[in-house]
């Protein structure tokens, strides 16, 4: 149906076009459609509080002068996006046309997020114009459910006016630790985050450890795979930073990742892993005691042989209950292009508002000069850091089964048997998973 | 050995000192989060009892996109609402259970006492779905509805304590002078457990000014009351401190004012005529 | 109109409320315990499984286990602890004067905050950093600054405990002191003009008289703590791990954020039993003394 209406269009405006002798409308940028066919619609946008996304918003009257759609924005802060999406999903009201959400929420509501791969191949979209881990995140069974607009990769942040050459390998990053101990010692040397609050973030550096032993979370079955030797012998090392070789801070057990990134800024440790979008807090004098001579970052270390990072997004996807989603499908396409990507992590100013973001997820921006000149090079770092990245399991039981990890963590760090912990849940998980007719 | 006297004095010494520590113990969190509110975030990690104090974020919690002016006013109309409806039929109920004696009466009030103690968290899900199909998620009538349903169990029980305190014997003469018995209980009744019906319309107010659960799983954007604005403050970047304590206040002064106002005589109510 | 017919449409409309507000929804989570209700499947609720989701708690999840174990523990400590101290400040406060007088009514200050605002409060200042009771704390004893408040599962308890012992102390001291002021003074004085010591007056004389309202303070509290929800949610959020997980907050975990309705629904109806022992001896309690 499209098609036809693309070739009456396009013939039209040619018709039109060599009459009147006009600039040619009809290569409207980004794939959008030209002729308005969605003028006068209204948008609703579901979206969680960060600059970022305020920068988009501040920009996009471009949009609906491009194709007469309105937009409506509505931000609501992470800690209640989740409950937000839920009640969408079981409204079923079509309230919001589309809807922003962390990687991990989109399994159980993947049954009304649009399919996109179609729409995707029309318009000539391909998401290799994302580093592999950052696509994934937005895949569900093989289809892709909406674009990672806002995704990040971990890095390693250090003192660079204490730490000359920033550890390469977590047997570095000890043996660092451990000489800091002894020229600093009021300073820990790193922080970590092993608390369980239920947002799974004390499994963001174990999978790191995990992946690179060459274990992984589910094998192929899906089945639980972390309690094979390999994965055993990670999660000890990973627990082992804390308990045996005593370079963490101390308070790392009651640390979530804010607490961790908050002694960071205070100047109580010296070493913290990571997402990118920390940095622009640690030199900001309004949030940190510190300097931008000293905060430094480089990759994350290698567990052996190899890094393996792990990395985590924000998707935009079109709810399958909107009344609008062809008008969402443009949308969409102009929300994720990469030139307004790229000026929204260059421009400093839109609107008369300052935004600081240096948040980019398409290759060609990560790897970007300008970009990267703007943002003090932090893009090629996380570009390095993707080289060999994953994401967290993409399945509907994945809270219920990552809750049974991070509450294995937690209590190896506090003292308990790292095999024993980890082995019990694996066998809660599978009884789980079980349950839910999964495995 | 320590006469009389000064042993007594000693012992009401050592009272007022524990008086002084309880006291201050029930107070000290309370002022400092009030402190907290005046404070700029990277001063909220330091432990300053001296600062410049700021109300900014004041500015900044009535600002999007917390819109806590929003949540202010669903708040107070919900809770008024809930409470001008409640107390009137609680009233009635009250009245009738006091002065009459029904059929199953023993079972109504110990029903609907039961249903004062059951875990708001047993009953939200139907909830949800009922609201979902009658389309009143995140609406005000909705939250009005639930409101009622935890409040009136307390109001019934509350006014009809009040009631039980009333005399009968100016209603009787009334009655037996002419009136009829709606009239008795407009003219006599009402104005006499009037303190009383003041009292359990504050109490009430104040449970659904503070009702957490229902508004955190009924609302998402129109409908949001002010104690899920609290939770609005868990940013991608962690807690936002000041503006939390800020927020809190907001919360907490109205309540302080209605609490004040009806501290002689809740405690009647709540104990239902145990306590005579 | 008769008074016969006129009772009944007095007393009907709230019964009307209740029967909607309450009752319904209790049958409806009854009947959705035994569906498999999976927000994350279409078709919600999806099939009958009759008392599979009971079967589940009881028999395959731990964690269930842990939510009880702690709800339990959590109850008892509190109830005890709260009434305790109550006492002792109603015995305190009772004896009026100005100054008393002027303390009863500071301590409707803390009553007024919800749960879930002492809960944030709370969390704030047991931060290991920052918190004002950790370095409070710290200086009165040495090595109490390096405790973990929040994420030790054992000390997070008991922050979780106090957080609600310091809240529901001003309520149930202000009804513990009503009660003490009913008491007939003549019993006491005649007890203490026969040479009675101070502590025996208590024993012997206040305590048996002040029991009924002892009886329904502890009921109260009782059912009360085991309803928490709020002040867990925000103050630690169940964790670290699930060590303060109530029932209330695993009910709400499992339905909210593992969308698994029909299992939820069925914990919570668990969770009524106890409540309607405890409603059971409260009602004996009050409507004795009518």
């Amino acid at each position: 149906m499209r098609r036809i209406r693309h070739v009456l269009l396009a013939s039209g405006l040619c018709a039109s076009l060599a009459g009147a002798g006009a600039a040619t409308a009809e290569d409207l940028p980004y794939g959008l459609q030209a002729g308005k066919p969605f003028d006068g619609t209204t948008l609703n946008i579901l979206s969680v509080v960060t600059p970022q996304f305020d920068g988009l918003k501040l920009r996009d009257e471009e949009f609906t002068e491009l194709t007469g759609i309105d937009t409506e924005w509505t931000f609501i802060p992470f800690g209640s996006l989740q409950e937000k999406l839920t009640a969408e999903g079981v409204a079923a009201s079509g309230q919001y046309d589309l809807v922003n959400y962390l990687d991990s929420w989109g399994p159980p509501n993947a049954h009304w997020l649009k399919s996109i791969d179609g729409l995707m191949a029309e318009d000539g979209i391909s998401m290799d114009r994302y580093p592999p881990a950052f696509a994934k995140s937005a895949q569900y069974e093989g289809e892709t459910k909406g674009f990672p607009l806002r995704a990040h990769a971990q890095l390693m942040f250090y003192r660079k006016d204490l730490i000359d050459t920033p550890p390469t390998t977590w047997d570095e990053v000890v043996s660092v630790g451990k000489s800091l101990q002894e020229s600093n010692p009021d300073i820990a040397p790193l922080a970590l985050y092993f608390n369980n609050d239920g947002n799974r973030q004390n499994l963001f550096i174990w999978l790191n450890f995990l992946w690179a032993a060459g274990a992984d979370v589910f094998d192929e079955e899906g089945r639980p795979a972390w309690a094979g030797e390999e994965g055993l012998k990670a999660t000890e090392d990973y627990i082992a930073l804390h308990t045996v070789h005593e370079v963490t801070n101390e308070a790392s057990l009651s640390f979530v990742e804010q607490d961790a990134r908050q002694s960071f800024m205070q100047g109580k440790s010296a070493m913290m892993p990571v997402w990118w979008w920390a940095y622009s807090s640690m030199i900001n004098p309004e949030q940190s005691t510190l300097t931008e001579e000293q905060v430094g970052f480089a990759g994350m270390p290698a567990y052996g042989n190899e890094a393996v990072t792990y990395a985590i997004s924000m998707p935009f996807s079109i709810s399958t209950y909107s009344k609008n989603q062809d008008a969402a499908w443009e949308f969409l396409k102009w929300l994720s292009n990469p030139d307004l990507e790229k000026r929204n992590a260059t421009e400093r100013e839109v609107g008369g508002e300052t935004i600081i973001n240096n948040v980019v997820t398409h290759v060609a921006n990560l790897t970007d000069e300008d970009v990267n000149a703007a943002n003090a090079g932090i893009q090629r770092a996380a570009y390095d850091s993707l080289a060999n990245s994953d994401i967290m399991p993409q399945i509907p039981e994945w809270p219920e089964v990552g809750d049974l990890l991070s509450s294995a963590i937690a209590e190896a760090a506090a003292g308990g048997d790292v095999r024993e912990l980890m082995t019990r849940a694996a066998e809660q998980a599978t009884k789980v998973l079980k349950r839910s007719g999964r495995l | 050995m320590i006469g009389g006297r000064a042993r007594r004095r000693l012992l009401e010494a050592g009272q007022v000192v524990a008086i002084l520590a309880f006291i201050a113990i029930m107070l000290v969190p309370i002022l400092w989060i009030a402190l907290a509110a005046f404070k700029r975030h990277v001063d909220v990690y330091q432990l300053k009892l001296v600062f410049t104090p700021t109300f900014e974020n004041f500015a900044r919690v009535f600002a999007e996109p917390y819109d806590l002016g929003t949540k202010l006013f669903n708040s107070t109309i919900v809770a008024t609402v809930t409470v001008l409806i409640a107390i009137p039929i609680a009233t009635a109920a009250a009245y009738a259970f006091s002065r009459f004696r029904l059929r199953g009466q023993t079972l109504l009030l110990v029903v609907i006492l039961a249903t004062q103690f059951v875990p708001a968290v047993v009953i939200v899900l139907p909830f949800f779905l009922m609201f979902r199909d009658l389309g009143l998620l995140d609406t005000l009538t909705g939250l009005v509805i639930v409101n009622l349903a935890i409040v009136m169990p307390f109001a019934v029980w509350m006014i009809k304590g009040f009631i039980d305190g009333i005399p009968v014997d100016t209603e009787e003469a009334a009655l037996v002078d002419g009136s009829s018995r709606l009239q008795v209980i407009r003219n006599i009744v009402l104005p006499m457990a009037a303190p009383g019906l003041v009292t359990a319309g504050i109490f009430c107010f104040i449970i659904a000014w503070n009702e957490f659960l229902f508004a955190l799983i009924l609302t998402s954007r129109e409908a949001v009351t002010l104690p899920i604005g609290l939770a609005l403050f868990k940013a991608e970047e962690g807690d936002l401190w000041n503006l939390m304590a800020a927020a809190g206040i907001i919360i907490m002064v109205p309540m302080f004012v209605l609490a004040l106002l009806i501290r002689r005589h809740f405690v009647q109510g709540m104990t239902m005529g145990a306590v005579r | 109109m008769r008074d016969r017919t006129l009772k009944y449409l007095l007393v009907a409309p709230a019964v009307f409320v209740v029967g909607a507000t309450a009752v319904w929804p209790l049958a409806e989570s009854l009947r959705l315990s035994m569906h498999a209700g999976r927000l994350s499947r279409p078709d919600f609720p999806q099939g009958f499984v009759g008392a599979e989701q009971y079967a589940w708690a009881f028999l395959e999840q731990p964690a269930f286990w842990n939510s009880v174990g702690v709800t339990a523990a959590f109850t008892f400590v509190t109830v005890a602890l709260t009434t305790l101290l109550a006492l002792c400040f109603a015995l305190l406060l009772a004896r009026g004067g100005r100054f008393r007088s002027g303390v009863q009514s500071l301590l409707i200050l803390p009553f007024a905050m919800s749960p879930a605002l002492i809960g944030v409060s709370f969390r704030f200042m047991f931060n290991p950093e920052f918190g004002l009771f950790d370095a409070f704390l710290g200086r009165l004893i040495p090595g109490a600054a390096d405790i973990n408040w929040l994420a030790d599962p054992t000390m997070a308890f008991w922050v979780v405990v106090i957080a609600d012992v310091w809240g529901w102390i001003p309520f149930l001291t202000l009804v513990l002191i009503g009660g003490l002021a009913s008491i007939p003074r003549e019993t006491q004085e005649a007890a203490e003009i026969d040479g009675a010591p101070a502590w025996k007056v208590f024993r012997d004389v206040t305590l048996p008289q002040l029991l009924p309202v002892l009886a329904v303070v502890i009921i109260l509290k009782a059912i009360f703590s085991l309803k928490t929800f709020d002040l867990v949610f925000m103050l630690t959020n169940g964790g670290p791990g699930d060590a303060t997980q109530t029932l209330s907050h695993y009910v709400y975990f499992n339905g909210f954020k593992y969308a698994e309705f029909g299992y939820a629904s069925a914990v919570a109806w668990l969770m009524v039993i106890p409540m309607m022992v405890l409603t059971y001896f409260y009602a004996r309690f009050v409507f004795d003394r009518a």
